[in-house]
């Protein structure tokens, strides 16, 4: 290589020293994060990353706490290098959380401090790279608690939105005023400055030297992974349910994926995707390139760094104004947690093809409370509620000392599918819970996609697109559905009335068809409550989530 | 200290059972290593305490004994079929647990099944609610039969930390009908409902095992005691009935004998750094005593008992060295084990790994023999890391810069600066390690404590007798009556060791925060949490989450007073093999004997 801006080599083990100290500072960031926050979400799930950059805004090392980060932190410090990067100076914090510059939704707020050396220099201090954490803030105003309404249509609902700007206390005092829990946000801000400035002394001890190299390492090894793979194109649709809560927002939301693998390179293109909708389920493109990340890592090598080389060689086509790229004013706040669920399943699902071997099963929408490992045919004891795709570590559920109401049950649902969901409630929940029970769930309606399994082996995209055919033999059965519907039905009485009409020759379509039909005669309120519980009569899955004051589980 | 007339001596033993052999250490400073028995661990402990016995002793009058039996039926998952007993609605929390997965990004990791199978697990109805209010009766007649074959049961509501009397109401009916029953409130009386639940399992799962190791040991000495997890002694009646806090049992003496010879060397503030074949466990210690912990993750379960607070890491002299696709040098995660173990064991392991490295790079001499291991084969080391291509400097490099890290995280993590510590090395490779570490880290020491090949059975023996209790405190930031409540936890706590000195401390946070930390006084929480994290938030209410008592009596036996053989001074390079310990002075370092039988290292010049 004769270019001069090449890395200079570096020895196997100080390659692999200079990685260890990096990743021990990520890391001991992090846990200064999570020890002094007072978000649910930071504090109990590690709904945060933490982060060290070149001074070029290069990722360097990630602390593992949540891979919907992955591809946005290196946007958030790109955000803030492009808004002052020129003049930031030693101890400077920026903090920003614009979905439309370098952040994703509202609630994942950025802090970012430039790392100078020779502070006492005649010459001056000079930059050598960034410390950054984000962190999930439990509210930061807007029209519902959360910061994440469900019937939102314009990011100005969702919150706060602050561009990259310098952290002053009159900016800290700003963002505490306009959340509903102002004491929380400084206690959260307050964990994030304290992570960086730990970083970011750290760091400046250890110095530049090798940076270069850490981040070749990092490209190395994603093409060494992507030499695997066989050269071609593969792709894959799916929908997203819907895109809010209202009656006609109750339609799919179409992505299309095609990737291609070319030797050591990989693309991802989105192109054919449906525009951003008035809703709340977009994502930015970060979002779609942290899924994108997630992805491949896990199909590929779970043990390739999160380092900024690793993605030079992985292009992503997000065209602008998608619901994989969307912009100003989408509001944006279920593309962390539903959209970024979907990217994740359709690269997996295109990967399948390319590498059938590796990949099981799409996950379950919202937050991907997974039941069957992903690998396995059959529920396993002690597997069924994990995690899944690119939503965090931990669970939705702080102990229940800390709940604002009793809850009545806490308990996995075995579907009649054979595979095993979970939820919680239980009669009178919803009177008893001084804030509002969502059930919020994608990939509920539409059955997940299962690799290898012959009764759901069609593409989900097909068979939304012949979802109208005509109702069977079963309509009493399924009159009786809709009159459940319009009356709040219990669970039971569900469940006896979707056995009725399967056992009358009923098809999984009529049922759900059933619910579509009476959403605008019923009103949404309706339709929502009885969707969980059709679904889980009919062996789906589903979560049901508990939204107090201050919501839990908001990746 | 000699004995004129041996039959009028009372002796006092150490054993501790490792994998490989079971250590004995007596207080005339005699030790013994004989094999161990894994079918019945006692009759080793009684081969070892025969083999130190003197003439006309027929028995010790004291025997501290360090187990790995808990350990094992865990890890292996051989002990008792459990009912749980819950709330009804909340039988799935164990399975639930904190929907944590093991990888982030690795589909086919596992993570380990609950020890309670789902149709072992029964609800009852009744129910206590957050602030310890009765919201339903207990209702015995909701309680459905246990399943047929149920060996031990575990009783474990919501809340009871706060109130124990449906838990207590519950296990009564099932004592009564002939269950050997764990009650949440006696194990673990604190808050997190999954946690506890999981604690309380762990407990009926090991206790029938534990019982009955434990009952057959009674008579082996006049009183004989089992080390806790916590770094103290109980009576072996109290560990049977709480197996659940013998979990860390051996360890938790290597680190007390480690704490001992630190401070016996001026050094009260020091790192404990055993490094073994598979892992590496750090402990910080401050003023002579290791840091408490209340909870520790075993075999993937997080047991909420004290502990020591040790911090471990799974590298060891048995991790094996590969390059990967981007050219760097890793070491672990896989290792190399005690089979095939590394290439220079002889046993067929082909793949390089840092034992091979300490043997090429010269740290182990040629035709050094470990025990149970023979004679170590450099040819086979060397072709092994020729056969990666990497050179046995730059592995050694790679997991030293790992245990620098694992070192940190106890020390500069916390808020302690390294310069003022000693690091006490034991393991097989940690005295072979140390200096490298220490000077990474600018430590003012390395420290081989004698007899450190027998270190956890010497710390049993040093250990003190021990009860610690923790209760949970409703009132958060209100701190009406907390006096009253610590006061009458050290009650509790001197009433089970008399003539105890008690220690009483706090678990404290800010109010919204999720992580404590202990504290003698709230009054000292915003220092603690500012050395800690960095940062403080004067004028922010602080909270309190629980209330801990630990009751201490001291053994009479001191370590740093029993004879040891005699240790020379040496000049790195060097290198010193003992009987049981090889240690490695690299340049620039000097070794030099401590009248309280340590070998201290420091570097040349300072």
């Amino acid at each position: 290589m004769s270019d001069p801006e090449a890395p200079i080599p570096m020895g196997p083990a100080q390659l692999a020293v200079l990685i260890a100290r990096l990743t021990g500072i990520a890391h001991e960031m992090g846990e200064v994060l999570r020890r002094g926050a007072l978000s649910p979400n930071i504090k109990e799930r590690a709904d945060c990353s933490a982060a060290l950059f070149t001074a070029d805004g290069t990722l360097l090392v990630q602390a593992e706490h949540i891979p919907v980060h992955l591809g946005a932190m290196p946007a958030s410090v790109r955000a803030a290098i492009d808004a002052l990067g020129h003049r930031a100076a030693p101890g400077d914090q920026v903090i920003l959380n614009d979905p439309f510059a370098g952040g994703t939704h509202l609630n994942d707020v950025t802090v970012v401090e430039p790392v100078f050396v020779d502070v006492d220099a005649p010459t001056g201090p000079r930059l050598i790279g960034w410390a950054a954490n984000r962190a999930h803030h439990a509210d930061l105003g807007g029209a519902a608690p959360g910061s994440m309404p469900a019937g939102a249509t314009h990011v100005a609902q969702e919150g706060l939105r602050i561009p990259p700007v310098r952290l002053t206390p009159e900016v800290a005092a700003m963002v505490a005023a306009a959340s509903r829990t102002p004491e929380e946000r400084a206690g959260d801000l307050d964990a994030q400055i304290g992570a960086n400035r730990l970083g970011a002394a750290r760091f400046a001890a250890l110095g530049d030297a090798g940076l270069p190299e850490v981040v070749a390492y990092g490209e190395r090894r994603m093409q060494a992974a992507l030499a695997g793979l066989p050269d071609g194109t593969w792709r894959f649709a799916d929908v997203l349910d819907s895109f809010g809560p209202e009656p006609h927002q109750q339609a799919p939301t179409r992505i299309e994926l095609s990737v291609t693998v070319a030797g050591d390179e990989i693309a991802f293109d989105f192109t054919g995707t449906d525009p951003q909708r008035r809703g709340n389920v977009n994502a930015v493109e970060a979002v779609t390139v942290s899924a994108v990340a997630w992805a491949l890592r896990s199909v590929l090598d779970p043990t390739i760094p999160a380092n900024g080389g690793a993605l030079r060689v992985v292009q992503v086509v997000a065209p602008p104004g998608t619901v994989v790229a969307a912009r100003f004013p989408a509001a944006v706040g279920a593309g962390n947690v539903e959209v970024s669920q979907r990217v994740a399943d359709l690269c997996l699902g295109a990967l399948a093809q390319a590498c059938p071997d590796r990949v099981g099963h799409a996950a379950r929408g919202t937050h991907g409370a997974d039941h069957v490992p992903r690998m396995r045919p059959e529920p396993v004891p002690g597997h069924h509620p994990l995690r899944t795709n690119p939503t965090g570590r931990w669970s939705s559920f702080p102990p229940m000392r800390v709940m604002a109401a009793p809850v009545t049950r806490f308990t996995l649902h075995l579907g009649v599918t054979g595979t095993a969901g979970w939820g919680i409630g239980g009669p009178g929940d919803s009177e008893e819970v001084p804030g509002t029970m969502l059930t919020r769930s994608q990939a509920t309606l539409f059955r997940r996609w299962t690799l290898g399994q012959s009764d759901v082996a069609e593409p989900p995209a097909e068979r939304y697109d012949d979802g109208t055919r005509a109702t069977g033999t079963a309509g009493p059965e399924l009159q009786r559905i809709a009159a459940l519907v319009a009356l709040d039905g219990s669970m039971p009485a569900f469940q006896r009335e979707v056995n009725r009409a399967i056992a009358a020759g009923a098809s999984v379509e009529d049922v759900i068809g059933v619910l579509r039909s009476v959403t605008t005669v019923v009103g949404s309120a309706r339709a929502m409550a009885a969707a969980p519980r059709i679904a889980l009569a009919l062996g789906y899955d589903v979560e049901t989530e508990m939204e107090l004051l201050s919501p839990f589980d908001e990746d | 200290m000699s004995a004129a007339d041996p039959s009028r001596r009372t002796v006092r033993l150490g054993v501790d059972t490792g994998g490989t052999f079971t250590d004995v250490v007596a207080d005339d400073g005699t030790i013994a290593k004989v094999p161990s028995t894994p079918q019945d661990p006692g009759d080793g402990v009684r081969a070892g305490t025969a083999a130190v016995l003197p003439a006309g002793v027929d028995r010790p009058a004291l025997l501290a004994h360090g187990t790995t039996v808990a350990t094992n039926a865990l890890l292996e998952r051989t002990g008792a079929r459990v009912a749980l007993v819950t709330n009804d609605g909340f039988e799935d929390v164990i399975e639930i647990a904190r929907q944590d997965r093991p990888s982030l990004y690795d589909p086919w990791a596992d993570r380990p099944a609950p020890l309670v199978a789902r149709d072992d697990r029964v609800g009852v109805r009744g129910r206590i609610g957050p602030r310890g209010e009765e919201l339903e009766p207990i209702d015995l007649g909701s309680l459905s039969a246990l399943p047929a074959g149920t060996e031990a049961v575990a009783v474990a509501l919501l809340h009871s930390d706060l109130d124990d009397r449906h838990e207590r109401a519950v296990a009564a009916a099932l004592v009564a009908q002939g269950h050997d029953v764990t009650v949440s409130a006696d194990v673990s009386p604190q808050f997190r409902e999954y946690e506890r639940t999981v604690t309380t399992v762990a407990n009926a799962y090991l206790r029938p095992r534990c019982r009955s190791y434990l009952a057959r040991l009674a008579d082996a000495a006049d009183e004989v005691l089992v080390m806790t997890s916590a770094g103290g002694l109980v009576p072996i009646a109290e560990g049977a009935e709480v197996p659940v806090s013998l979990l860390l049992s051996g360890p938790a003496g290597g680190v007390l004998a480690a704490a001992a010879a630190a401070a016996a060397a001026g050094f009260p503030d020091a790192v404990t750094f055993d490094m073994g074949g598979t892992s590496t466990d750090v402990c910080l210690v401050l003023g002579g005593v290791p840091e408490p912990a209340g909870e520790r993750s075993v075999a993937g379960l997080p047991i909420r008992r004290p502990s020591l607070d040790v911090h471990t890491i799974g590298a060891g002299g048995g991790s094996i060295a590969s390059l990967d696709a981007g050219g760097a040098l890793q070491v672990g995660p896989r290792s190399a084990g005690a089979r095939p173990g590394p290439a220079c064991y002889g046993h067929g392991g082909t793949e390089p790994t840092v034992t091979d490295a300490d043997l090429v790079a010269g740290h182990l001499p040629a035709g050094v023999e470990l025990p149970g291991i023979g004679r170590l084969d450099v040819d086979a080391a060397r072709a092994a890391l020729d056969r990666v291509g990497v050179s046995a400097t730059d592995v050694l490099a790679v997991v030293d810069a790992a245990m620098e890290e694992a070192v940190r995280a106890v020390s500069v993590a916390r808020g302690v600066d390294p310069a003022g510590l000693a690091l006490v090395a034991f393991g097989g490779a940690g005295p072979l390690h140390a200096c490298a570490v220490a000077e990474a880290l600018g430590m003012a020491a390395v420290l081989v404590p004698a007899r450190a090949g027998v270190l956890s059975a010497a710390g049993c023996l040093a250990a003190p007798r021990q009860h610690d209790l923790v209760a949970s405190w409703a009132g958060g930031a209100d701190l009406t009556g907390l006096d009253d409540a610590v006061a009458a936890l050290a009650a509790r706590a001197l009433a089970a060791v008399p003539g105890a000195a008690v220690e009483t401390s706090l678990e404290c946070r800010y109010v919204g925060q999720s992580h404590e930390i202990r504290v003698g006084s709230v009054e000292d929480f915003a220092d603690a949490h500012e050395r800690r994290n960095g940062y403080g938030r004067p004028g922010s209410p602080v909270e309190v989450v629980a209330i801990r008592a630990t009751a201490r009596v001291p053994s009479p036996v001191v370590l740093a007073e029993l004879p040891t053989s005699p240790r020379r001074p040496a000049t790195g390079p060097a290198v010193v093999a003992e009987a049981d310990c090889t240690i490695w002075i690299p340049p620039g370092w000097r070794a030099d004997p401590h009248p309280s039988g340590a070998l201290v290292l420091t570097r040349v010049g300072r």
